[in-house]
């Protein structure tokens, strides 16, 4: 069966950031051009002074086989739509003259909403897909879903509520940008979504989930390849990690004070924290000083780690901790650790809980308690407790999973979509 | 001249003139015994009656009356009967001395004035006001103001003289925030506070007429029709409606009375919102002691609802029965103030264009919103300053016009429901209703006019429709109910929304 021409467009380029979004764009396309696909990858990229990627000044750069970057200091500042229509133009004359079957975006901010319309328009013969990796078209605060002044979960979006949030704005204001998102969302043929969690969440905004598949993104065929060895519970299971930045979601607030407590009953328990370094956590949450005082050297601060490591890292420790306070949509953290074959603790909420399954996949505490992570780190040091649970432990899609479901995907309306897991 | 007949009856005379060849005017005024009535006359020789086209009497405060005597001051304009051999005024009058009796006073045996215009700019201006105000409301009987080359005839000069404020003032003559405005159907407010003291008790008796300046230049002066003033101590308002074009100039002539003080101003009224109108019928912002303000609630609730009367018929005769539009009409975007409003239009165009031909924008963000549609072609696409001017632009050209507020636009995109876009259009002859339907019953820019009409065809209940926020107090609840009141008299029909 003749393979589809797919053109990748992306939000970023993983060469220049290392947001989920991207890598897992980037990943798709060289999966797909390494399994004889016709892929092209094209990715937006802000260079200071809003400079252009190309040497005379164009819009759009060639960026290796295949590969083309394309600028987008003509865009307003929202990152959702072209102020300037050249430019918008200059990349919808690139994208539709690679003539591909398929046009299968990751994220729209910094792509354009106008842009995937004139695609359409101008390419009705070709498919149009995206994979929606965030909630930025249902949620004004980042695309969170977390309300602004209590911190506390937000699970349904209206305008309303909405205006609670965002009360310097209006409620014909609010519901204007979900007609926008709506609006230029409704130009694609087929919704990709990494997690039934936020699937649901564009089902209940208004998306049709007909056009829809859940599908996990891949993580490469490098990750993929590494073997996933049989753990030593008996020395790991009291050896935690935590893997991100030291953000106001990712809850290091809750991890942290949770050790300290659990240390006071298990001396003999540890926790690296790789991606932060004392100095940033203490920035970040100065309240954390005390427990980290307390935890003296049982917490180690590794600070920056090469992606490239990680499933090493991960291996190396009995649990990966997920303490995120906001709903994690389809975290590649806990991909990873499923990858490594780590077993790990999350909170039970969102995108977390639906990939780590209680029981099966690791532990799950209530989101922003320390104590019931206390509780879940105690139960997790007990060897018995984590063999099980490294021998139930899910590994992540494989590739020709991953890409027999883009097949169906990029297949024609007719056919049955098949829903990937 | 003065003319004794006894101790109960004098008489004075300023003038016996003609103000046309077939119309005079004597002005003078008579002392009498307080009480009587007076009883004034032309005659062309004893016996033969000349008919008195319009007589005023009006109060004479430069004219002494001893303790138990009157003066009436008056304004005679009479018929000047053809081959009439004399000229006389009878004066009688209804009390006991002169039960029965007249005297004559021959009007040509004396050198009277008679340049009629001349005495009119030198009487005490009271005199001239009142002849002016009764002379506006019998155009047809009294050719004072055909005299001296036409309106505004023998009173020229003399409202020449007259002080003047145009709209609003903070401070004008003798009183503080001063209002004169005027609605698109004519009606017309003057209000204002005093800045002085009174007597209590003493309540201020306001008179209008309007001065209206046509396009080209020609002059009228137009009675207020309805004329109804507030009986308030501390403040003034006059309302009415002035039967003259809308692109005229009104300039309201108005006379106030409180107690022994007059004043007479002349005020240009402003083109307002209703709003503007009834907070200046209503007084809001004008300090009333505790005094007035039940003269003041009476007189807003009968205004209001005199108002609501006479619009009643007006209001119940627009048809405003909306269908849905056909293929190839034209699509009223109007509100298109907000960015993202623009992108959402640019994001259903082709939606927009397979159901209309034409395609008419307004608001702040129109322009962004029109130059993505002109880019594509496939519509005429054109866009004005304002909802008024898009509705004007609408109404040119016939076929049906399907107004689109930013809460349908936002409805047909979210539930990717186009056919929400054409529920309800109007045949392009009936917009010039909406725009009088503003007139009397807008509440704000026509913005908020069109939204309101679009969300009645819609279905939407009057009642549940936001009005303006009001003066919290009892006034602020009449002109609310008011404004109510009115939208529940248009019966505008569509579409459930």
């Amino acid at each position: 069966m003749k393979k589809s021409s797919v053109c990748l467009i992306s939000h970023a380029h993983p060469d220049f950031s290392k947001g989920g979004g991207e890598t897992a764009a980037y990943r798709q396309f060289q999966t797909m051009a390494g399994d004889g696909w016709d892929a092209s990858f094209v990715a937006a990229i802000e260079l200071p002074g809003g400079q252009s990627p190309a040497d005379r000044g164009e819009a759009v750069a060639r960026y290796g086989e295949n590969e083309y970057l394309y600028a987008v200091g003509g865009m307003e500042d929202d990152r959702l739509w072209w102020r300037s229509a050249e430019q918008r133009r200059a990349l919808v004359k690139l994208l539709a003259g690679l003539n591909c079957d398929v046009y299968h975006f990751h994220h729209y901010w910094r792509v354009g909403l106008d842009l995937v319309a004139e695609l359409a328009e101008a390419r009705p013969d070709a498919r149009m897909v995206v994979t929606l990796h965030e909630m930025l078209a249902i949620c004004s605060h980042h695309g969170q879903m977390i309300r602004t002044r209590s911190r506390e979960l937000c699970r349904k979006e209206t305008a309303q509520r909405c205006l609670t949030c965002f009360p310097d704005q209006t409620l014909e204001r609010l519901r204007l940008r979900k007609a926008m998102m709506i609006s230029g969302l409704r130009a694609f043929d087929h919704y990709v979504y990494p997690s039934h969690f936020i699937a649901e969440r564009y089902r209940a905004w208004g998306l049709n989930p007909d056009k829809a598949t859940v599908l996990e993104n891949y993580l490469g065929d490098d990750l993929l390849a590494l073997p996933r060895r049989s753990r030593d519970s008996a020395r790991t299971a009291g050896r935690f990690a935590f893997f991100g930045q030291p953000t106001e979601f990712k809850g290091l607030d809750i991890l942290i004070p949770a050790f300290a407590g659990a240390l006071a009953d298990d001396p003999q328990l540890g926790l690296m924290i790789y991606g932060a370094t004392q100095e940033e956590t203490l920035r970040f949450f100065p309240s954390l000083e005390r427990p980290i005082t307390a935890s003296g050297d049982r917490i180690v601060f590794a600070g920056r780690y090469d992606s490239a490591d990680v499933v090493a890292l991960m291996a190396s420790v009995g649990w990966v901790i997920m303490p995120s306070i906001w709903w994690e949509n389809s975290p590649v953290v806990i991909q990873e650790a499923r990858r490594a074959g780590t077993p790990l603790m999350v909170s039970g909420i969102g995108g977390m809980a639906e990939k780590v399954l209680d029981g099966v996949d690791g532990l799950h505490f209530r989101a922003g308690s320390v104590p019931d992570l206390t509780r879940a780190m105690l139960e997790g040091a007990v060897p018995e407790n984590h063999e099980r649970l490294s021998s139930s432990l899910r590994d992540v899609i494989g590739r020709e999973e991953f890409l027999d479901a883009l097949r169906g995907i990029y297949a024609p309306e007719e056919q049955p979509f098949r829903q990937a897991a | 001249m003065y003319f004794e007949f006894g101790q109960a009856l004098q008489a004075g005379l300023d003038c016996a003139g003609d103000i046309t060849p077939d119309q005079g005017a004597v002005f003078g005024w008579v002392r009498h015994r307080a009480g009587e009535v007076l009883d004034l006359r032309v005659e062309g020789s004893p016996g033969e009656p000349v008919e008195t086209l319009l007589l005023d009497i009006h109060p004479r405060r430069d004219v002494e009356a001893p303790e138990g005597m009157a003066v009436s001051g008056f304004s005679l304009v009479h018929d000047i009967p053809r081959h009439a051999a004399g000229r006389l005024l009878i004066i009688g009058a209804s009390g006991e001395m002169l039960a029965g009796q007249e005297v004559a006073i021959d009007l040509l045996a004396y050198d009277l004035p008679v340049d009629v215009e001349a005495v009119t700019l030198n009487r005490e201006w009271g005199a001239s006001y009142q002849l002016l105000h009764g002379s506006a409301r019998n155009p047809e009987r009294v050719k004072t103001l055909e005299a001296e080359g036409g309106p505004p005839g023998i009173f020229r000069a003399w409202l020449d003289r007259l002080p003047r404020m145009s709209g609003r003032a903070d401070w004008f003559m003798e009183f503080r925030r001063v209002s004169a405005l005027r609605l698109p159907g004519g009606e017309i407010v003057v209000s204002g506070g005093f800045n002085l003291p009174h007597e209590p008790g003493e309540r201020a008796a306001t008179m209008g007429c309007a001065l209206v300046r046509r396009r080209g230049g020609n002059l009228d002066v137009l009675p207020l029709i309805g004329e109804r003033r507030a009986p308030l101590e501390a403040g003034f308002a006059l309302v009415g409606v002035v039967d003259a074009p809308a692109d005229a100039v009104v300039e309201a002539v108005i006379q106030i009375r409180r107690g022994e003080q007059s004043w007479w101003f002349r005020a240009e009224a402003a083109p307002g919102t209703l709003p503007e109108f009834l907070d200046a019928l209503s007084l809001s912002g004008v300090d009333l002691p505790a005094a007035d303000q039940g003269a003041l609630h009476g007189w807003v609730r009968q205004a209001l609802s005199d108002r609501g009367e006479t619009l009643r018929a007006q209001l119940a005769a627009m048809a405003l029965a909306a269908t849905p539009a056909v293929p190839g009409g034209t699509a009223l975007l109007f509100d298109i103030n907000d960015d993202y409003a623009s992108r959402v239009i640019s994001l259903i165009a082709p939606q927009l264009e397979a159901r209309f031909g034409r395609v008419i924008l307004s608001g702040d963000m129109a322009s962004r919103a029109a130059a993505g549609l002109m880019r594509r072609g496939h519509m005429e696409v054109s866009v004005e300053g304002g909802a008024r001017a898009a509705l004007e632009a609408a109404a040119r050209d016939p076929g049906p016009v399907a107004p689109i507020d930013t809460a349908s636009l936002v409805d047909a995109a979210i539930e990717g429901n186009p056919a929400r876009l054409t529920a309800n259009a109007l045949p392009s002859d009936r917009l010039p209703m909406i725009v009088a339907l503003h007139g009397m019953a807008g509440v704000g820019e026509m913005e908020n006019t069109l939204r309101r009409v679009v969300a009645l065809m819609g279905g939407t209940d009057p009642s549940a429709l936001p009005m303006p926020t009001q003066r919290p107090d009892a006034v602020g609840g009449l002109v609310a109910e008011h404004l109510q009141g009115l939208w529940e008299m248009v019966p505008v029909s569509g579409t459930p929304r």
